[in-house]
């Protein structure tokens, strides 16, 4: 699986890469919104992991963009959220075409059995 | 004198060769000539008569009658033939007509008599037959007068009046009608028009009984041409009339069977075109149905159709709505966030919190799992501790958001059914398992069976898992006992989690369910906890629609009921 890991926590996409690596996947890793954009724009990846709460360009601006340019129908996305309000932001990213939305502190064994599942839809 | 010859021959030719008797006498009645017509009538020959008495041939007491003759011829009086009898050479009597004419000298006087004498005894017969025919007759036949009187009748109108011969004759004929009236008016049109024909008349019998004719009747005359009466004959018509009836009836009946008939045909005819009208109603209605319906499922259709398009007009119109009123939402929630982060400091604090929750639990399973490279028992163990701490870590956490979100009513439920019998069947497996080790007896009592309830499966379970976790807390360490039960009471969903543990005061019982209550235990304290676990319970009970209370006498456990109203 090709993955595009989007969040500003750089230990966060650190283990998340390495596991992912070790696990057989295609890893690339950017700590911003707008430079995942950006790599979107070059690249197609099978799965983008978004953190929502980012500083400057959040992954709600991502997700915006993508709906704006009508890449959000075909592109896998699996947010990652530690909003206490995540209820409200689920519902919400979920109405824009966010296929899995999952809380913070995500287990990783979790999180590749979401991205799993759209291997198999492919 | 030629003429005179041939003239006296051919008279005596005539006289010689005549059927009848022809002869002729002196005054005295001595006879002077007689023809072979006489001796053949009489039996007398010319020989025995000629010169004899004419009385020979008188039957007795009619001898009169000659000097009668005499007496007239002698006065130039003329005599008309006339009928009588007269005796024979035998003694037999035979009826005769007579034609009697004077003999004149050359002077004119009267010197004898000549008769010309016919034998009418067949005459008489067939009189006598004609008569015996009449008498025959079935049919009553009667002469009448111009009067009305009854002149003659035979023996079928003695019969058919009941009245005698002698009673009839002389009587008026209309007396033995019904309608005399009517009687009379036929005879006297017979008498103006000369007949009628089957005049219909009923004779009443002396006894009463009626009997139905037809009259044909016509005058008869005499030679002359002068009406002399009304002959009359009765046609009984009674067996006719019976006939007739019987004709009639079987008519009536024909017909009345033909009307039946007619009627039984019209009747189907007039069935058969109802049935069909009716059949074609039902048709032409089940077609106008089938076709209502076509109609009515294409309009369906189309009504469905652009229902649907214009619901999904609605939907896209409603998402897009919603996209916009989130887009505006999720601003003011990102603003709510950073207002929340500065207003509320443990809203800040869960919400940090979890992020470095994230490496350290991730890089734990991964070298856990030996992904980065092996490990020694030593490691594994702090590895261990390190996960179980930053679990627990996470759960207070999450307690932590429960509060928050209870607090900003942001807790959402998820609605579903759920079997109670498998909930607490897993509970029960979960909690054996763990209180196994801790030599603590777990026990489910089932009070209710097969209840299936709408509810939030996973915050139900939240409750559990803090009502049990807490009793776990205070149980002996030995011997300890935690049950579990659910049952049905007045309508009500009632559960309950008992231990046997150190109890709850009155006092402590009322502060229980506020946040951040900690039963001040010391020697209990190292099990620790953010003391929110009922806070959070007795909010999501709230909101799924039940009550939490707690009871213990302070000394000897303590028990939790939820009650939930069906």
């Amino acid at each position: 699986m090709k993955i595009l890991l989007i969040d500003d926590n750089e230990d966060i996409t650190k283990m998340l890469h390495k596991y992912m690596t070790i696990k057989g996947h295609s890893c690339s890793v950017v700590n911003d919104g707008k430079s995942g954009l950006d790599l979107l724009e070059k690249q197609t990846f099978d799965v983008v992991i978004l953190d929502i709460a980012m500083p400057k360009f959040s992954g709600s601006d991502v997700i915006d963009q993508l709906c704006k340019s009508g890449k959000i129908k075909n592109q896998n996305i699996v947010t990652l959220t530690a909003s206490i309000l995540s209820d409200d932001v689920e519902s919400m990213l979920k109405s824009k075409g966010v296929h899995s939305c999952l809380k913070k502190p995500i287990d990783p064994d979790v999180l590749l059995d979401h991205i799993l599942q759209f291997e198999n839809k492919k | 004198m030629v003429l005179p010859d041939i003239y006296n021959f051919l008279l005596a030719s005539i006289v010689e060769s005549s059927e009848d008797a022809i002869l002729s006498m002196d005054l005295d009645g001595i006879v002077t000539s007689w023809n072979p017509g006489s001796e053949k009538m009489f039996g007398y020959s010319s020989k025995e008569i000629i010169g004899k008495s004419i009385y020979s041939i008188y039957p007795t007491g009619k001898e009169s009658e000659f000097d009668e003759i005499i007496t007239k011829l002698k006065k130039n009086e003329r005599i008309e033939h006339f009928e009588t009898e007269r005796k024979c050479k035998d003694g037999s009597i035979i009826d005769v007509s007579l034609s009697i004419s004077p003999i004149n000298n050359e002077k004119g006087d009267i010197i004898g008599v000549a008769k010309i004498i016919r034998d009418i005894s067949g005459q008489k017969n067939r009189s006598a037959y004609t008569r015996s025919l009449i008498e025959a007759s079935l049919d009553p036949l009667v002469t009448i007068s111009a009067k009305g009187k009854v002149t003659d009748v035979n023996e079928a109108t003695i019969k058919i009046t009941g009245v005698s011969r002698e009673n009839l004759i002389g009587s008026d004929f209309s007396d033995y009608f019904t309608e005399p009236k009517k009687a009379r008016e036929g005879y006297e049109r017979v008498f103006k028009e000369g007949f009628v024909a089957d005049y219909p008349l009923s004779i009443r019998n002396l006894s009463g009984q009626i009997t139905d004719v037809l009259y044909n009747a016509s005058v008869y005359k005499d030679d002359k041409g002068n009406v002399l009466g009304i002959f009359a004959a009765a046609r009984d018509i009674t067996e006719r009339k019976k006939v007739e009836k019987l004709q009639a009836e079987q008519t009536d009946t024909k017909e009345k069977l033909q009307a039946e008939q007619t009627d039984t045909k019209e009747k189907l005819q007039a069935e058969y075109t109802l049935a069909k009208e009716k059949l074609q109603a039902e048709y032409t209605l089940a077609k106008e149905t089938r076709q209502a319906e076509q109609t009515l499922a294409k309009e369906t259709r189309q009504a469905e159709q652009t229902l649907a398009k214009e619901i999904r007009q609605a939907e896209q119109t409603l998402a897009k709505e919603i996209r916009q009123a989130e887009q505006t939402d999720a601003k003011e929630v990102t603003e709510k966030l950073k207002g929340v982060a500065k207003d509320e400091f443990s809203a800040m604090i869960t919400h940090e919190l979890n992020t470095p929750l994230v490496p350290i639990l991730g890089y734990c399973k991964m070298l856990k799992a030996s992904m980065l490279g092996k490990i020694n028992p030593e490691q594994l163990e702090a590895l261990e501790v390190i996960e179980k701490n930053t679990k627990r870590l996470e759960s207070l956490i999450a307690d932590i958001m429960d509060v928050r979100k209870l607090d900003l009513d942001k807790l959402r439920f998820k609605i579903d059914t759920l079997s109670l019998d498998e909930f607490f069947s897993n509970l029960d497996s979960d909690y054996k398992k763990i209180l196994e080790n801790k030599k603590c007896q777990f026990t489910i009592h089932q009070y209710a069976k097969n209840l299936i309830i709408k509810t939030d499966k996973s915050r139900l379970r939240q409750v559990f898992d803090n009502l049990i976790s807490n009793s776990i807390k205070f149980i002996p360490e030995n011997n300890g006992k935690i049950e579990v039960s659910y049952a049905k009471e007045n309508n009500n969903l009632v559960f309950y989690v008992k231990d046997n543990g150190i109890g709850i005061s009155p006092e402590k019982q009322k502060e229980l369910f506020q946040k951040f209550y900690q039963i001040d235990t010391s020697e209990k304290r190292s099990t620790g906890g953010t003391g929110l676990g009922l806070a959070i319970s007795r909010g999501i009970v709230e909101r799924l629609g039940g009550t939490i209370s707690v009871e213990s006498d302070g000394k000897t456990g303590t028990t939790f009921y939820m009650k939930f109203p069906l």
